[in-house]
């Protein structure tokens, strides 16, 4: 006893379902109408759903329990990766419709390339440019997406 | 037949069509080569891009990028023994081996020669067999069609690998994530948590950008280990005659095992390829060649995958139940122009059907013309170091999302949706089936509460109405193969 399968790929992933299962019924109890078998209401095809979902995700769990301890099914995270590519599109989401696409490419190329193996200032650095001019001039000129390019500019030519 | 056909090349072989097609196979062929990029995530990354396009040339060009990434999947494969995908594991044993002994260009070829004659193959079974499915499947009830997609999801779930139970976890994840938005029966807001982005559903190129793309460069910038890229010249393209006589007979096994595997749901080109290696290391009279460069492992596994991405368009273009994670992207794509998928499309929109069904073939035939030449250029692009790659990738993911409402909540739910996406990767919980739940589900929905209604809560109908009989005895079978293997694996555990 005393172990705690909290690094178990099942234990994880069922805990997950169950609480996606758990959240969906509670939300279509609470704000939908469940109506008849005959006239199914907007909540009924959800909450069977939540149901389904939390019971596979009990299923999971309790199989992950049964695994011993110092199983290869111990999940190894790596947080930096998936943090810097998630945190660089936050940032061009942001920014983009205020300064524009420029203003909103540089930062997120920076700090997705944070992301990588490697970080090299000067290739991150030309890359940014390039694929920064590649972007105005696709997605711009070309499809004629809205976009503000700098502040204030929607279209240079 | 005749006048189909002819009304797709029509179609097909009008010069914008011509130069979408092109264009599509070139991007795909691109992409499918950089290492690290699947055709799952090449299509959702230039899926926006074809938004502005008419309907046709944008699924002609998404087909394109299709078998583009495909094909670039098994160059890659044999020269850097790393799959593209997993359609073209199989080809890296013996491909790979056969590099090393310099004979990359007869590899490279005999690929190539294989991939088309399975894609021929594979196009004219879309033009047989679809036509009559599809006039079938007109006559399904709602019990019908609600049967056919719970073997659908079903199967998808079990016969993906990976686990099963997990499998369809992340199907009943999917439909949930599909009823995200404005219930279309009562009008009612359904989990929008007060954000008026949500009020229309969760995007599909949210879900599958941020599942696909964004989650697979988390995983892919994680996994470590030198690769040898074959860099040498490759000094002889063409394939011997004796090359050739080896390679065809597997090449028709493989393309008739694929085919068949292509047309069910969850299993497509990765099991067929698995399976025509397996079968010609069976029938082989020197089977101890495998594993060391014998052509016919290159020439059966990448026939099988070509032929089985082939008819993998037969249920998705005429029942509208797509049967691989691809296929469900290109159902998305008819859905964001406004077509439903399904039996009504061949009916109602030949031109659209015929077309791509023609230019299916023309690009397999592009593909040759421009692969053959061209693979010294490709050879070179293998060398573009990853680092370079993934920030452009974020870029493409960015402006993608961002484009299709011009609003950034759905970059930001992109970003969630990887974030969540990487944490099921890593929990071994495959994305596709969840996809797929996500583009069924309010079918799904609709057509289950149109039955319910119909037979007055009274759910036998879907058990006395003899076509849905059979998808629930099929449904039923696949979920026992499951179970099956599970109490076997308990049994010899005791």
């Amino acid at each position: 006893m005393g172990y705690v399968p909290i690094g178990n790929k099942d234990f994880l992933a069922g805990l997950i379902f169950l609480a996606f299962g758990l959240a969906a019924i509670h939300i279509a109890d609470r704000d939908l109408p469940m109506g008849t078998m005959m006239r199914m209401g907007p909540g009924n095809f959800p909450a069977l759903l939540g149901g389904i979902l939390g019971l596979f995700g009990i299923y999971l769990a309790a199989r992950g329990l049964g695994w011993p301890e110092k199983t290869p099914r111990r999940v190894v995270w790596e947080w930096r990766p998936v943090s810097c590519i998630v945190a660089s599109m936050l940032i061009f989401g942001f920014v983009l419709p205020r300064l524009g696409l420029v203003a909103a490419l540089v930062p997120m190329f920076f700090v997705a390339a944070l992301g990588g193996r490697e970080f090299r200032w000067r290739e991150v650095l030309v890359l940014t440019a390039v694929m920064t001019a590649f972007a105005v001039g696709v997605f711009v000129v070309l499809l004629k997406l809205p976009f503000q390019v700098v502040p204030g500019r929607y279209l240079v030519w | 037949m005749v006048e189909n056909l002819a009304l797709g090349f029509a179609v097909a072989f009008s010069l914008e069509n011509l130069a979408y097609c092109l264009a599509g196979v070139a991007l795909g062929t691109l992409i499918g080569v950089l290492p690290g990029i699947s055709p799952v995530v090449a299509i959702g990354m230039l899926f926006p891009l074809t938004f502005t396009l008419p309907p046709i040339a944008s699924l002609i060009m998404l087909a394109g990028i299709y078998y583009g990434a495909q094909y670039g999947g098994s160059t890659t494969a044999i020269l850097v023994n790393l799959p593209g995908e997993t359609a073209s594991a199989v080809t890296c044993i013996d491909g790979y081996q056969m590099a090393r002994q310099g004979r990359a260009g007869p590899a490279l070829a005999v690929a190539a020669l294989a991939s088309f004659f399975a894609g021929c193959v594979g196009t004219l079974l879309i033009a047989f067999v679809g036509p009559p499915l599809g006039e079938w499947a007109l006559k399904f009830g709602p019990w019908e069609y609600c049967a056919l997609m719970l073997m659908g999801l079903v199967a998808s779930a079990v016969l993906a690998h990976g686990d099963a139970v997990k499998g369809l976890a992340m199907v009943a994840l999917g439909l949930l994530c599909g009823i995200v938005g404005t219930d279309v029966n009562s009008g009612w807001l359904r989990y929008t948590f007060d954000v008026p982005e949500l009020s229309d559903g969760i995007g599909f190129t949210v879900i599958a950008v941020g599942l696909f793309a964004v989650a697979e460069m988390a995983i892919n910038l994680e996994s470590r280990g030198p690769r040898e890229v074959f860099t040498g010249k490759i000094p002889r393209l063409m394939p011997s005659r004796h090359d050739l006589g080896d390679s065809a007979w597997p090449t028709v096994r493989g393309t008739a095992l694929g085919s068949l595997f292509g047309v069910l749901p969850g299993t497509g080109p990765a099991l067929s390829s698995f399976a025509a290696y397996m079968l010609e290391k069976k029938l082989a009279r020197s089977p101890e060649r495998f594993g060391h460069g014998a052509i016919e492992g290159v020439a059966a596994p990448e026939a099988a995958n070509n032929a089985a991405a082939q008819t993998g368009f037969i249920p998705t273009l005429t029942l509208g139940i797509p049967g691989s994670a691809v296929m469900v992207l290109m159902v998305g794509a008819m859905m964001m122009h406004g077509l439903a998928p399904g039996p009504q499309v061949i009916a109602e929109k030949p031109e659209l059907f015929w077309g791509i069904v023609a230019s299916m073939w023309i690009g397999n035939l592009m593909l040759v013309v421009l692969n053959l030449p061209l693979v010294g250029l490709w050879v070179r692009l293998l060398r573009v170091p990853y680092r370079w790659l993934f920030p452009s990738i974020v870029m493409f993911c960015c402006i993608g999302n961002y484009s299709v409402n011009n609003n950034p909540v759905d970059v930001y739910l992109c970003a969630a949706l990887g974030a969540l996406g990487y944490v099921l990767a890593k929990l071994e919980c495959e994305p596709a089936p969840l996809l797929l739940g996500y583009v069924l589900g309010p079918l799904f929905e609709e057509h289950l509460r149109r039955a319910m209604l119909l037979a007055r809560g009274d759910p036998s109908p879907f058990f006395t109405r003899p076509i849905s009989l059979a998808f629930m005895l099929g449904t039923a079978l696949v979920l026992l193969a499951m179970v099956r293997p599970m109490v076997r694996r308990q049994e010899s555990a005791e």
